[in-house]
């Protein structure tokens, strides 16, 4: 095994011993407002059936750990989102998930994915992307059907 | 109680196996680790199949013939490094972990060596990205 696949593997294992004392620094503006540049995570390993919608997922995508909410889960694939962003998704393998966030800190004060603010964030996060989803189907719809009366 | 079995030192540290070989990360000192494919067939049974060090030592003795005094040294360096670095601790098996990540892929390899630790340095804090 060469060095740089021993540290990237390392990184895995660091993903999963997370805690207080050893917790993991969030980057970037794509999950505002719950999570924002300089957050601290904890992410604990969890297993694909135990996964919900709304879940903040940790997944190994290339040499990066993309950090996204669970916006459907499917049989073997989950389809991610960031909160921030309109469009993006990501459909993610069993086998990429690394952990689940459980727990949050900003300026010092930690808050629990059981924790109100935590499941109210999730809620709102979810029930965005289904309006959008929504929005955009109605949109394509409006559209084909403008299309067929100019025919 | 049998007080040679060793196990992972707790949520400290983790391990892994890929394609033979272990990684190992202390989350204390955030140093990470590889064993070669000796040492990590030595861990694999030390930690998964929950075996002793002097078992381990007769087994590959009788798989090898090499010395016994080589091989009992050469396992017992490895398990006081793999203690020294907080990677393992002396345990009841009850605790053990019972599957790590790669373990079912580790055989016996085909020629002995030292089974040798290796400390690679240590890691920076992990950053997450939404992107």
């Amino acid at each position: 095994m060469n060095p740089d696949q021993v540290k990237f593997i390392g990184k895995e294992l660091q993903v999963g011993l997370s805690s207080e004392e050893h917790a993991l620094y969030f980057h970037g503006e794509s999950m505002l407002p719950f999570l924002r540049e300089g957050d601290l995570l904890i992410v604990r390993p969890i297993a694909f059936d135990d996964v919900q919608r709304g879940d903040i997922i940790t997944y190994r995508n290339g040499d990066k750990f993309p950090t996204q909410r669970v916006f459907e889960k499917h049989k073997h694939l989950l389809s991610m989102r960031c909160d921030n962003w309109k469009k993006f998704t990501n459909d993610v393998n069993p086998d990429d998930v690394l952990g689940r966030a459980e727990a949050q800190c900003r300026d010092g004060q930690w808050i629990t994915m059981s924790s109100a603010k935590w499941q109210r964030a999730a809620r709102r996060s979810l029930r965005r992307a289904l309006i959008r989803a929504w929005r955009r189907a109605l949109q394509s719809r409006l559209r084909s059907a403008k299309r067929r009366v100019r025919l | 109680m049998n007080m040679d079995t060793f196990i992972l030192k707790g949520s400290q540290s983790a391990c892994r196996f890929i394609d033979r070989e272990a990684v190992m990360v202390n989350a204390e000192t955030s140093a990470y680790y590889s064993l070669n494919e000796m040492g990590s067939f030595v861990l694999c049974e030390l930690l998964v199949s929950v075996r002793n060090p002097a078992d381990i030592v007769s087994y590959l003795e009788t798989r090898f013939g090499t010395s016994s005094q080589n091989i009992a040294g050469d396992v017992g360096e490895l398990v006081a490094h793999l203690e020294a670095e907080g990677l393992i601790i002396n345990g009841h098996s009850d605790l053990a972990v019972v599957s790590i990540e790669g373990a079912d892929d580790v055989r016996t390899p085909t020629a002995y060596e030292t089974p040798k630790l290796e400390r690679h340095g240590e890691l920076e804090q992990l950053i997450l990205s939404g992107e």
